[in-house]
């Protein structure tokens, strides 16, 4: 037997058994799936969405309702911050009059020009 | 522009009925190639359909450069690919099995003179010849059965081939030796034992 012929004994006997048969049933099988892969789709979009949407959501009003809570809470006021604060005024009060305006000599001596 | 892609835009435009058209048009083909690759007629049916409902989901992505067919191919190579991973290597129907439990390496060349016999005798027990026909060609890997079944019955040139299986000229001619060889030995292996016997 030539090879040619050979061959052509081996794609009869074993490759065209392989050949499927046109086939209605898998036609509307396969738009059947394609009919419902819209709603698939949908779902495969929302559930991806939600993966990422709620914990992001849950972050963010974590994070709001923390920064409310920390603007909103009184500091509690040492009482350097107060003198700093006294002091302040104080200075100004001290720089604001000129040597002969003294009022602390002022109100010691009791001279008034 | 090609009929196939006139319907493509069809599919594109929300005709989605359309895409029945392409089906029926390729199913053959596909359906063909992916029992070549899974040697299981149901499990190749499945995976036949979910390649064409991959490749209608992936539409939007298709370019007029390829054939839908050497496009569709492609996603139903893969996808059979991706199920043989899957279940790593089937080997309760194999030759491989059988071979195992008879320790009978001559076995193939007796399962290919029962293939013979029914090709001869015009068989009407199709689901036989293609049960036996897959057996015998376990003994192949994928990728050969795959490029043979491109070639000997679809029909494809070597440069679709290249097309579908990402290779070049040569790599396709050089594949495509090495499957016919390896299945014209194992012929010759059962011509020799026949012609001894008589």
């Amino acid at each position: 037997m030539d090879p040619e012929q050979e061959w052509h004994q081996i794609v009869e006997t074993l490759l065209q058994p392989l050949r499927a048969e046109g086939s209605e049933f898998f036609v509307q099988n396969v738009m059947r799936k394609v009919r419902h892969v819209a709603p698939r789709e949908a779902r495969l979009l929302w559930r991806s969405f939600t993966r990422w949407a709620f914990p992001a959501l849950g972050l963010s009003m974590t994070s709001f309702a923390l920064a409310c809570v920390l603007t909103m809470r009184s500091a509690p006021i040492s009482t350097d911050v107060l003198f700093l604060g006294d002091e302040q005024t104080v200075s100004t009060d001290w720089a604001s009059h000129s040597l002969n305006e003294d009022p602390l000599l002022d109100s010691s001596t009791g001279v008034n020009p | 522009m090609s009929d196939d892609f006139k319907i493509i835009q069809a599919v594109l435009a929300g005709d989605r009925e359309a895409y029945a058209d392409l089906v029926r048009a390729y199913q053959v083909q596909v359906r063909t190639l992916c029992r070549s690759f899974l040697l299981d007629p149901a499990e190749a049916e499945d995976a036949a359909q979910e390649a064409f409902l991959k490749a209608f989901i992936a539409l939007p992505r298709y370019r007029q450069e390829t054939s839908f067919l050497a496009w569709v191919y492609r996603i139903a190579s893969n996808h059979c690919l991706d199920l043989l991973r899957k279940r790593k290597r089937h080997k309760t129907d194999s030759l491989d099995n059988l071979m195992d439990q008879k320790g009978d390496s001559g076995m193939w060349a007796s399962l290919y003179g029962t293939a013979l016999e029914a090709t001869d005798e015009g068989s009407q027990d199709k689901e036989e010849r293609s049960r036996l026909a897959m057996q015998l060609l376990s003994i192949l890997s994928e990728e050969q059965r795959q490029i043979l079944v491109l070639r000997e019955l679809d029909g494809l040139s070597y440069e679709e081939i290249g097309s579908v299986l990402h290779c070049s000229l040569d790599g396709v001619k050089a594949r495509l030796h090495r499957a016919r060889q390896k299945l014209q030995e194992k012929a010759r292996h059962f011509l020799d034992q026949n012609s001894l016997i008589k």
